[in-house]
């Protein structure tokens, strides 16, 4: 049944959206030369996801976890409100910052994969927060009282019971995180001034500069297919080494 | 083997609401006792207090002599079983065995030697039992590796909070079974916690009745039953005819408590009542018959054979040996 609601879901996009951008590109260009990612693109890209889920996993698990344990919905609220913002404003903010940065401190982000980074970190951080906050709020109390009883200290009892109980919703923020950041196109441009290629500006600029709409779907699809790639493998690390 | 252990005037607070009641309780090294009680009397508190997972807001708290009221659960040298028996989902069984073993740097040797022993010891085969996932075990064999791992550290107080009160009644009872084989052979002092009293005298050698935050009465299972301190602890521990004491004509204030096997229909006791039947249950080895008189039910435990039926009116009384008064 879910195999079945899966495939239905994973065809409408295909259908609904692949396909046709993909013939109307063919139609248009009458096929003409593909114009594949550089691999040091498709590497950066794939870094930079990768960093951000870490990164943002990494600051937001701390705070989800107090948030579960004694957290007020005071600070709950507080903590997701980057989300009531749009992508591009926060972007813009952002540049305002680094500015302020570089002028005190001089460190240079804008332009910088490092900039681009804490960018997508901020844009994502939210997501990474709710995810893992109910994974942790549902944390029964008794394992953790089993640990210590049994010898465990507090930071024992963390790490070799609740952080790997935990541990399904680790994955399932790393891949909600990772996808959005694949594909991501605002803050490589604003932030990354272009400088901080990614596979999803490259999309952009097949479709919106060189106006290869052919190109710009197959490298879609293939952006599409190689996130998928990606988290089949991380799903499948995940899970053969917690539950 | 086995340490004692000791509360004075131990208070607990949840926010406003005073769980524990500046409780004294002093439990031998080795020796067996049952907190026993109504839900909400505070009998898990008091365990949590003595583990250490419950701060206490005054008192303080010994365990072999030794204060550990400021010292965190897993420097106590306690092991604890609990309700939900709490066992890792993520571990098999051996590992969660193991875990405390693990936590002590043993040498993988050691480790499995002694996992080994501690599943024996429950009586789990451990070649067939040890790479099973806890999901896969069925509630009783849960109950034994819950058992299995707070036994393979030796502990010197092993605490267990109301451990099977969610399985048949027939491995219930076979646990209980070798929980006391197992007490009396490793010889750790055992708390056991439990709100019912059949249970309650199969494990312990002593029994705390509790109420309200309050220890009501500690002793044998026996003090408790044949002179309980109050009426609460007359009708808790055991079935109980409790009657103003005025009723036998006595001058003083309180209550009046007789067992139900005391109980004589027909014969001549010492207080003589008349009465009609309103209802006999048979209960395996006697019948209990419950008899309205003077604006009381009378409740009696009769032969199976004795030949009464509803509706019935018969005389009936008590011997004065066999009241026992308490004050309120």
């Amino acid at each position: 049944m879910i195999g079945r609601i899966a495939l239905v879901a994973f065809a409408s996009v295909v259908v609904l959206f692949y396909l046709p951008f993909l013939a109307l590109g063919y139609y248009i260009t009458g096929g003409g030369e593909l114009k594949m990612p550089s691999f040091s693109m498709v590497a950066t890209t794939f870094l930079l996801a990768a960093l951000t889920a870490v990164v943002s996993i990494a600051v937001a698990y701390p705070a989800a976890y107090y948030l579960a344990k004694r957290g007020s919905e005071l600070e709950f609220a507080l903590l997701t409100a980057p989300l009531w913002v749009g992508t591009l404003l926060k972007a813009y903010s952002l540049l305002v910052l680094f500015a302020i940065v570089e002028r005190y401190t001089g460190v240079v982000l804008w332009g910088t994969a490092a900039g681009v980074l804490a960018g997508m970190v901020y844009e994502y951080l939210p997501y990474a927060l709710l995810t893992l906050y109910a994974a942790i709020e549902k944390l029964s109390e008794s394992p953790v009282n089993a640990a210590r009883v049994l010898g465990a200290s507090r930071l024992q009892a963390f790490l070799r019971v609740e952080l790997p109980l935990t541990m399904p919703g680790v994955a399932a923020a790393f891949i909600l995180v990772f996808l959005f950041a694949m594909g991501e196109v605002i803050m490589p441009a604003v932030l990354g001034a272009w400088k901080v290629y990614t596979f999803g500006s490259y999309v952009w600029d097949l479709y919106f500069k060189a106006r290869d709409i052919f190109s710009g779907s197959v490298m879609s699809l293939i952006l599409a297919a190689l996130s998928l790639l990606a988290t089949y493998i991380v799903v499948r690390t995940i899970r053969s080494i917690s539950i | 083997m086995g340490l004692s252990v000791e509360l004075r005037d131990v208070a607990v607070k949840y926010g406003d609401f005073l769980a524990l009641k500046n409780v004294n309780l002093h439990v031998e090294a080795g020796e067996g006792l049952v907190l026993l009680g109504p839900s909400g009397s505070g009998k898990s508190t008091l365990l949590r207090a003595i583990a250490g997972l419950t701060p206490v807001a005054s008192g303080r708290v010994y365990i072999g002599g030794r204060d550990v009221t400021d010292l965190p659960p897993d420097k106590r040298k306690i092991s604890m079983l609990f309700q939900d028996l709490a066992l890792f989902p993520h571990l098999n069984v051996f590992e969660n065995v193991a875990f405390g073993l693990r936590l002590r740097n043993l040498p993988e040797e050691e480790v499995r030697r002694r996992v080994v022993w501690a599943l024996e010891l429950v009586r789990l085969d451990p070649a067939q039992f040890m790479s099973r996932r806890v999901h896969q075990l069925s509630g009783g064999q849960q109950q034994r590796v819950a058992l299995a791992r707070a036994l393979v550290v030796e502990p010197e107080v092993l605490l267990l909070d109301e451990p099977f009160s969610h399985i048949d009644l027939d491995i219930k009872n076979r646990l209980l079974e070798e929980l006391k084989i197992l007490h009396n052979k490793l010889g750790f002092t055992l708390i056991y916690v439990t709100h019912d009293r059949f249970e309650a005298v199969e494990i312990g050698d002593k029994v705390a009745l509790m109420k309200a935050g309050e220890i009501m009465q500690v002793g044998k299972p026996v003090e408790l039953y044949k002179r309980p301190k109050n009426r609460f602890v007359a009708e808790f521990f055991g079935e109980a005819n409790i009657l103003p004491a005025s009723l036998l004509g006595a001058e003083r204030n309180g209550y009046a408590v007789v067992r139900p096997e005391d109980v004589v229909i027909g014969n001549n006791p010492t207080y003589k009542f008349r009465g009609q039947v309103i209802d006999i249950t048979f209960l395996w080895h006697y019948l209990k018959v419950e008899v309205q008189s003077n604006g009381h039910v009378f409740k009696a435990y009769v032969d199976l054979e004795t030949p009464i039926s509803v509706g019935d009116v018969v005389e009936f009384g008590f011997d004065a040996k066999d009241v026992y008064f308490v004050e309120e």
